[in-house]
């Protein structure tokens, strides 16, 4: 079983400059072509201006960066604590924009319900879903995010780039609230997808690469050697996103 | 042969570290690793963990290779701790891990277990990173090594997870490149794009290991890292484990 078999659709990437430094890929038609050699069609691309620097400015950015590019999905980058509801649900609307990431730590707020509730409700009503980083550095305190995200277990919530540092919260993290989904960019765990398929099971695991930080291509390879069947192997790389960005829950 | 040559036995529990031997050889079975060099680091009694590391070799001895530990913190233990294991236990390699404690590796508080490496003819690998302001103070910069290399050209010097990220990495090369007896072993978990082939261009093929740093990462990923990575077969070889069967004196 291949994943060049069917299209591998990327949860987990950048697309633009950083300001603190170059990146290998940082221009659309050389991400598309990169991704593509690795074998992955489509991603889910946030924009890295968004994180330190402005949020609707980044965003709109990324919409530049992504028009004539069906290959790259955008997900808006919003701070719960500053962003207008309103200017981000038009922006949201008017580019079909299914997605968001939040970044709290960075952005100087507790991911607590007093703050994010009213985003999260919106987010419920419009069946979207939430990335949030972990990883070296998270980006919120695992209590917050337990509370805020089990009042709203209607919005998907993804772990994005959950790292060995995070381990021990996750595990128990993904057990007690079957809204929240794991990308598996910086999931290097020895047996990590046998002992998650056994724990939650396939359908909240999402592939991601964390482009262009990451090499992607040595996790599809692991992929293909976990013994998945043909539907298992789909799900996580490509089906399981896609029916977030659908609006539907895990089956 | 594929050799992995950087697994860890003992528990850490707060980074999900822990795996039976059972589950090990799930993983090493899963990636077509047929060897696999394991250490206990996580005792301050290293006789305590040597021991242990010993056990869990001894019941798969066609799989594992036992390493042995020492700590700082109790030099005087150091070399006859050293010796024990070899002459008694048939540990065939050395781990040091300088981050553990406040003596970097350029601390004289090292130099037995170099001399010994260096007398013994084998392995010592020791963990590795580059310059970075979240680690600092930095105990194992790969330059660090060069001074034990080049007094004890016989000591065969690993540096573990090639510096790291890439300033650790550039530096690694450097340190291969200036002395003939400095590995390098690629396990990270920052996998950055084109890692793999910067060091084969840098330091060469034949200077490079394969490992994993199981349980903490699966070794299908770093296996996966070598054969997608855009450099000649013949390297690929040479890093999975031709190198390392060179190092550890077995048949390739």
């Amino acid at each position: 079983m291949s994943t060049s078999d069917f299209p591998v659709f990327d949860c987990n990437a950048a697309l633009g400059r950083r300001h603190n430094r170059r990146v290998a890929y940082d221009r659309p038609d050389d991400v598309v072509r990169f991704l593509a050699a690795a074998g992955i069609s489509k991603a889910l691309v946030y924009h890295p201006y968004a994180v330190p620097f402005g949020t609707m400015e980044g965003n709109r950015f990324l919409l530049d960066a992504v028009a004539g590019h069906p290959e790259l999905v955008p997900q808006f980058v919003v701070s719960f604590a500053v962003d207008d509801p309103d200017e981000v649900r038009a922006a949201a609307e008017a580019a079909g924009v299914r997605t968001l990431r939040v970044f709290p730590k960075s952005h100087g707020y507790p991911f607590v319900d007093w703050i994010a509730g009213p985003w999260l409700e919106w987010m419920a009503r419009e069946r979207m879903a939430l990335w949030v980083p972990l990883g070296r550095n998270p980006e919120v305190d695992i209590r917050d995010l337990y509370e805020t995200a089990r009042r709203h277990p209607d919005v998907p919530v993804v772990l994005a780039g959950a790292h060995y540092s995070n381990y021990a919260a996750v595990w128990p993290l993904l057990k007690a609230l079957d809204h929240i989904h794991l990308d598996l960019s910086r999931f290097d765990a020895a047996n990590g997808i046998e002992r998650l398929e056994r724990h939650v099971g396939l359908d909240r695991l999402l592939f991601g690469s964390d482009f262009p930080e990451v090499d992607p291509k040595p996790y599809l390879h692991y992929l293909r050697h976990c013994g998945l069947e043909e539907n298992g192997l789909r799900a996580i790389c490509r089906d399981n996103l896609e029916r977030l960005i659908a609006g539907e829950r895990a089956v | 042969m594929i050799i992995d040559f950087h697994a860890h036995v003992g528990s850490m529990d707060s980074i999900g570290a822990r795996l039976t031997a059972d589950a090990m050889l799930h993983a090493m079975d899963a990636a077509g690793v047929d060897r696999c060099c394991v250490f206990n680091i996580f005792h301050a009694d290293a006789a305590f963990g040597n021991d242990l590391t010993a056990r869990f070799v001894a019941a798969h001895p066609d799989r594992f290779i036992g390493f042995a530990f020492v700590t700082p913190h109790y030099p005087e233990e150091m070399e006859g701790e050293l010796a024990r294991v070899f002459d008694h236990l048939g540990l065939q390699g050395i781990k040091i891990y300088p981050p553990y404690f406040d003596r970097t590796v350029e601390d004289a508080i090292w130099e037995p277990v170099f001399a010994f490496a260096h007398a013994r003819k084998v392995p010592l690998i020791s963990h590795s990173d580059g310059r970075d302001p979240l680690v600092n103070p930095n105990h194992g910069e790969p330059q660090m090594f060069v001074r034990w290399a080049e007094k004890y050209p016989d000591a065969r010097i690993v540096l573990g997870h090639a510096g790291n990220f890439r300033s650790g990495r550039l530096s690694s090369i450097a340190a291969a490149r200036r002395c003939a007896n400095i590995f390098i072993e690629i396990c990270t978990s920052w996998r950055e794009i084109g890692s793999i082939e910067e060091l084969v261009s840098g330091a060469g093929a034949d200077r490079l290991l394969f490992g994993s740093d199981l349980p903490l990462m699966d070794p299908r990923i770093h296996k996966g890292r070598v054969l997608t990575a855009a450099i000649p077969e013949t390297a690929k070889a040479q890093i999975l484990g031709g190198n390392a069967a060179r190092l550890l004196g077995l048949a390739a």
